[in-house]
């Protein structure tokens, strides 16, 4: 039943975010009908597409990551896999030249993964909280410095302005083809993710009681380290970096399943979804001649909610 | 009898030798052995973790063959640490050790184990015998046919000591299943029916509890001999052995 009610109200912020403003499309259907439908699918559906898309596979991703290293502060960006997918997708469109929407999506989930896996290397699997937010905070601010450098040095002298519209997180003048490339590898990563829910869940036992149980806890490890940079690099390379949605939604789910790792990715997913539809349709709303990207947004909002998720864990080390 | 489990050639690389057991079913077996001969690597090879060689069979199941649902019917593993890294509250972890979780059991596990007032804290939230004791209902919950504890007594409190071989004794009773129990307080070797004695990495003596503590191996593993009060340090017989 919560379900039910939970896709609905999904489907109809969905609908709002396609249809509104809602006046453009009448009066374009009044001129002509076909580019009222032109308007509609080539134009509203990629942004509705990619809000829902990404949104749902920060949601899920950055679940996975937080049950993965039994970390409520991992998540796509605290990892710097945003970052690295950024700095990959720079790589190969201004200096590989790769054009390719989709080499690019690969392009952008090599770059999260060796973020990742850089991560890992350094912090470790099952390492303490701070130390893994002072590695992530490493693999970003490394990652960010050399994707400055390459867009400094590219060989396009319009490489800095564009890529401001291209990685600062937006979700405006994407083509369907675009929104193909970022969302059929995304959606299929967080369908396999969702598969390991109840791995995720019994990894609370610890990795010897999953393997006693069946489970393989070192594949499942490099399983969800791959599918979640596969999923987050595929978006990066189309949107740019979402910040503190892949941290909220899951903490949030959480509080929806009583605080179940694994059982939180569906209802992070749906969640992701639901907020970065709504700051999108916000940062539409708000600013109607200037394009605020709506990364921006989600980065202003999630900071303080960070600092609180901070502060509760503080408490809870000191006890 | 028929067996309930058979163990063969099962080790950990650098750990525990190759090594073959037989289990039956209704026996409480005591894992006794100094720190570092292998005590914890024998539970785990025998929990098939990652790092285990060798195959073991549970009712005629090879555990490696069986999915999540068979497997946690067949055997249930509880690792002597007792970090729990994620705060879910205590019922719920302890229905984690069931694949189809059941109120009814899961109840009387809580009720066994005297968790009643402690069941919505989260489980990082409880001292660490308290922990201890809802790692042991999860462990418990499944009613497995080989149960495999690692020091599950060493953070208890006497009574909690005593309470929980009794509790262990009497879900074995009723469940026709085993557990082999890794301990180091030898004064409660007489309640155990078998003993398996570990040291360098390889089962050394395997038998009743009484007799193994009379034997020379005992004695010369532990590095310890029986005094007039219970045990004293056994004078090396060797000065570089005693690192």
């Amino acid at each position: 039943m919560r379900v039910i009610l939970a896709m609905l109200v999904l489907v109809a912020v969905a609908a709002l975010h396609l249809l509104s403003p809602f006046g453009s499309l009448v009066e374009a259907w009044r001129i002509d009908h076909g580019l009222a439908r032109t308007l509609l699918v080539e134009l509203r559906l990629p942004r509705t597409l990619l809000a829902l898309g990404y949104g749902a596979t920060l949601g899920i991703s950055g679940a996975a990551l937080q049950a993965l290293f039994a970390n409520p502060l991992a998540s796509p960006d605290i990892t710097g896999s945003s970052s690295g997918a950024a700095l990959g997708a720079v790589l190969g469109s201004y200096w590989l030249g790769i054009v390719s929407s989709l080499l690019l999506a690969l392009c952008g989930a090599l770059g999260a993964g060796l973020a990742l896996a850089l991560l890992v290397g350094l912090a470790g699997r099952r390492t303490d909280k701070v130390r893994m937010l002072l590695a992530g905070l490493a693999v970003s601010l490394a990652a960010g410095a050399a994707t400055s450098l390459l867009l400094a040095l590219a060989p396009s002298p319009f490489a800095f302005y564009d890529s401001f519209e291209w990685l600062m997180g937006s979700f405006t003048d994407r083509s369907l083809g675009q929104s193909a490339a970022a969302l059929v590898p995304a959606g299929i990563a967080c369908g396999l993710l969702l598969r390991r829910s109840r791995a995720l869940d019994l990894m609370v036992l610890g990795d010897d009681v999953l393997a006693s149980l069946g489970h393989r806890p070192r594949r499942i490890g490099s399983e969800i380290v791959a599918l979640s940079a596969i999923g987050v690099g595929a978006c990066v390379s189309v949107c740019g970096a979402i910040g503190f949605v892949g941290l909220i939604a899951p903490v949030v789910a959480r509080g929806l399943v009583r605080g179940h790792p694994g059982r939180a990715l569906a209802p992070a997913g749906l969640i992701g979804a639901l907020l970065l539809l709504l700051a999108d349709l916000a940062v539409r709303a708000i600013a109607l001649d200037h394009a605020i990207p709506v990364g921006v947004l989600t980065t202003l909002i999630g900071t303080p909610l960070f600092i609180f998720i901070l502060l509760s864990m503080r408490g809870r080390m000191a006890s | 009898m028929t067996p309930l489990a058979i163990a063969r050639a099962i080790g950990i690389a650098g750990r525990l030798a190759p090594t073959e057991l037989v289990f039956e079913p209704g026996h409480l077996i005591a894992v006794i052995g100094p720190n570092g001969g292998g005590k914890t690597s024998l539970l785990r090879a025998l929990a098939r973790t990652e790092d285990a060689f060798g195959t073991v069979t549970v009712e005629g199941h090879d555990l490696d063959q069986a999915r999540e649902a068979e497997r946690s019917r067949l055997v249930a593993f509880m690792p002597a640490s007792r970090e729990a890294p994620w705060p879910i509250r205590v019922a719920d972890f302890i229905e984690l050790g069931s694949d189809k979780p059941d109120a009814d059991r899961t109840f009387a596990m809580i009720q066994s184990f005297e968790l009643e007032s402690l069941v919505d804290r989260p489980i990082d939230r409880l001292s660490t015998g308290e922990r201890a004791r809802a790692m042991l209902a999860r462990t418990l919950t499944a009613k497995a046919r080989l149960l495999l504890l690692d020091e599950p007594l060493s953070n208890l409190d006497p009574y909690w000591v005593l309470r929980t071989i009794e509790l262990v004794r009497a879900e074995i009773a009723g469940n026709r299943s085993s557990a082999l129990v890794s301990v180091h307080d030898l004064s409660l070797l007489g309640r155990f029916d078998r003993a398996l004695l570990v040291g360098y990495g390889a089962i050394i003596a395997d038998g009743d509890p009484a007799g193994i503590v009379d034997s020379e191996e005992f004695g010369a593993v532990f590095r310890i001999q029986s005094a007039e009060a219970g045990w004293s340090i056994r004078p090396a017989e060797d000065p570089r052995s005693s690192r």
